[in-house]
């Protein structure tokens, strides 16, 4: 049985979970506490560009000039645009990477997000397969991405139809930038309507 | 301060990569998306002029830069405590948004962190949550 | 010709008009003067001090080329400044806004070069005239008024909305241009947003330590997988969402040990 098929069992309940005894779920799944001062840079995580990539390790030059490095490995999610895989991330993404640090100042991430961006804006122009955005007065170009772009409609689920768009108005966008641009693909567009 | 809830999402500061390339540190100068900070909609008199949270019915504290909020993530319950470094986020432009855990609901944006702050509490690809904010 | 230059004051002092009261009276000019590029060129301190002061030069000079005879030397004078000022701005402060005649953002583009363009042809062209417009008024006047005005208001982005973004509403509303985006295919965020809504999600949240590592569909659910932590072990969380249905209640999750793959938590 592979991976997916034993994952799949498991989760339709095919197969039963081990004996846990008496113990309690919330205090099995309970997550460490990371003290860290509100304000203060947080090491456990690393923001910055990808400088170089080299043996599952990414070489992160941070917006602060520093270099860090952060081990990427299966356990690790990687989003860009989409969950993706390793071989997916290039020299010049930007990333955001939580993880653990290690006492040689190694990050073991935990979770990548790849160029994502988060953008407040204002729909400028609607064309076939983009939108022309009004970012504080910057121009930024959104592609759309069919069978991954997805509208949230004042917060119900998520779906592909982006009729009810309209040019003028204000919407939240998640999407991934394309490096050394001023545009990215569009994975979510939350707008009131 | 009695808890509100509301909604949280994320955004980038401190002339980092893409389009924060030129956001610069905030309105309060020392924003940076490696640190445990957050946008709060009443931050100074010109920041509630923009965010209007009154629009949407919701009356906010005056914080000033530096002041600690504790936001937690009424879908898991983890929490994370932040300092306002900016203002926002745009309250006003989405009023009567709601975002749901569970039978637990609440509406209206209420807190922006920075990315380091919002991947304690939640990923950063779902860009929405419900939470509970706090005196820090 | 004569009597087209005599119209010119008209349209010159109604531009230097609005410009120069914003600038000296409106409430957001603080806000228009900080975001401008005076604030690089003469620091905080002075950029209101100096934007409320180009708005006096720009209210006299609407003055003196409105009240005959015309005079359009001054408004001649602050249309070459403008222009070299946003050359000015483009290079030393490109983030900043315009701050013209409002304090909406609006980074030095095309648009304001042709603006002040425009202002500095018709200053000049009225140079033609025999200064008094009184003279040159007529019905043919007003198609003229007119033209020009539709230049300078599409010219200038604070009033797009009442014309541009309509006509690209109708023009969105009559060809549907994102009609193709439209699919059968289930975006993988609307089954994270019925997942984080679940019970079984809410019961193995704090043990998840990453995003979405992977997806896949099997027959009415799609499994999503996260890596998660059990009592100190890697683990797969594991979840099986119906898709296309929004019931967060039939969401089922199973941990799933990632050294020996026993399966440690089911609900």
């Amino acid at each position: 049985m592979d991976r997916r098929q034993l994952f799949t069992a498991a989760a339709l309940g095919v197969i039963g979970a081990t004996a846990i005894g008496s113990l309690d779920p919330a205090e099995a799944f309970a997550k460490p506490k990371w003290d860290v001062d509100p304000g203060a840079p947080d090491p456990n995580f690393v923001e910055g560009v990808v400088n170089t990539i080299a043996d599952g390790q990414l070489f992160v030059k941070g917006s602060d000039g520093v270099f860090n490095r952060v081990q990427v490995t299966g356990a690790t999610s990687i989003w860009k645009l989409t969950p993706t895989t390793f071989d997916k991330v290039e020299v010049g993404d930007g990333l955001y990477a939580r993880g653990v640090r290690m006492p040689d100042g190694l990050l073991a991430a935990e979770s990548l997000w790849v160029n994502i961006v988060n953008l407040d804006v204002h729909i400028s122009s609607i064309s076939k397969d983009r939108m022309a955005l009004d970012h504080a007065g910057s121009p930024v170009m959104g592609y759309v991405v069919p069978g991954i772009t997805a509208t949230v409609y004042n917060g119900t689920p998520a779906i592909s139809d982006m009729s009810l768009l309209q040019v003028g108005k204000h919407v939240q966008v998640i999407g991934a930038w394309r490096p050394g641009t001023n545009e990215i693909d569009i994975a979510t567009v939350y707008a009131a309507v | 301060m009695v808890a509100v809830r509301g909604e949280m999402s994320w955004f980038c500061c401190g002339n980092a990569w893409g389009p924060c390339g030129s956001t610069g540190h905030g309105a309060c100068g020392t924003c940076n998306s490696g640190s445990r900070q957050h946008a709060w909609p009443n931050a100074s008199a010109a920041c509630l002029s923009i965010t209007n949270p009154a629009a949407c019915g919701l009356s906010l504290t005056r914080r000033t830069c530096g002041f600690r909020h504790r936001t937690t993530n009424l879908c898991n319950g983890a929490a994370v405590t932040t300092s306002i470094a900016d203002c926002g986020p745009r309250t006003r432009s989405f009023c009567g948004e709601r975002t749901c855990c569970g039978a637990t609901c609440a509406s209206n944006r209420l807190i922006d962190l920075t990315p380091s702050a919002y991947s304690v509490i939640a990923s950063l690809s779902t860009g929405l949550r419900p939470v509970s904010v706090d005196v820090g | 010709m004569r009597w087209l230059a005599d119209l010119q004051p008209l349209v010159i002092a109604a531009w230097l008009g609005w410009s120069g009261g914003f600038k000296v009276l409106g409430r957001t000019a603080p806000l228009a003067a900080a975001s401008s590029a005076l604030r690089t060129l003469l620091g905080q301190r002075w950029a209101l001090p100096a934007f409320r002061a180009v708005g006096f030069a720009e209210l006299a000079a609407a003055i003196a080329v409105l009240v005959p005879p015309a005079w359009p030397v001054p408004a001649i004078g602050l249309s070459t400044a403008f222009l070299v000022y946003l050359g000015y701005a483009r290079v030393a402060a490109p983030e900043s806004s315009c701050g013209c005649t409002s304090a909406r953002p609006s980074p030095i583009g095309w648009r304001h070069f042709t603006n002040a363009g425009f202002l500095l042809a018709i200053s000049v062209f009225t140079l033609l005239g025999n200064g008094s417009w009184p003279g040159a008024w007529s019905v043919q006047a007003v198609p003229v008024i007119l033209a020009e005005a539709a230049v300078i208001i599409s010219l200038n982005g604070q009033f797009d909305r009442y014309w541009l973004m309509p006509l690209r509403r109708l023009k969105v509303r009559l060809t549907h241009p994102l009609a193709a985006a439209t699919t059968d295919v289930i975006p993988l965020h609307a089954t994270v947003q019925t997942l984080e809504r679940s019970p079984a999600f809410m019961t193995v949240g704090q043990a998840l330590r990453s995003d979405v590592i992977e997806s896949w569909d099997e027959g009415e659910w799609r499994l999503v997988r996260y890596t998660a932590r059990f009592q100190d072990r890697p683990a797969s969380a594991v979840f099986a969402v119906p898709r296309g249905k929004d019931e967060p209640d039939r969401v089922k999750v199973a941990v799933v040990d990632d050294a020996d793959s026993s399966v440690l938590f089911a609900a």
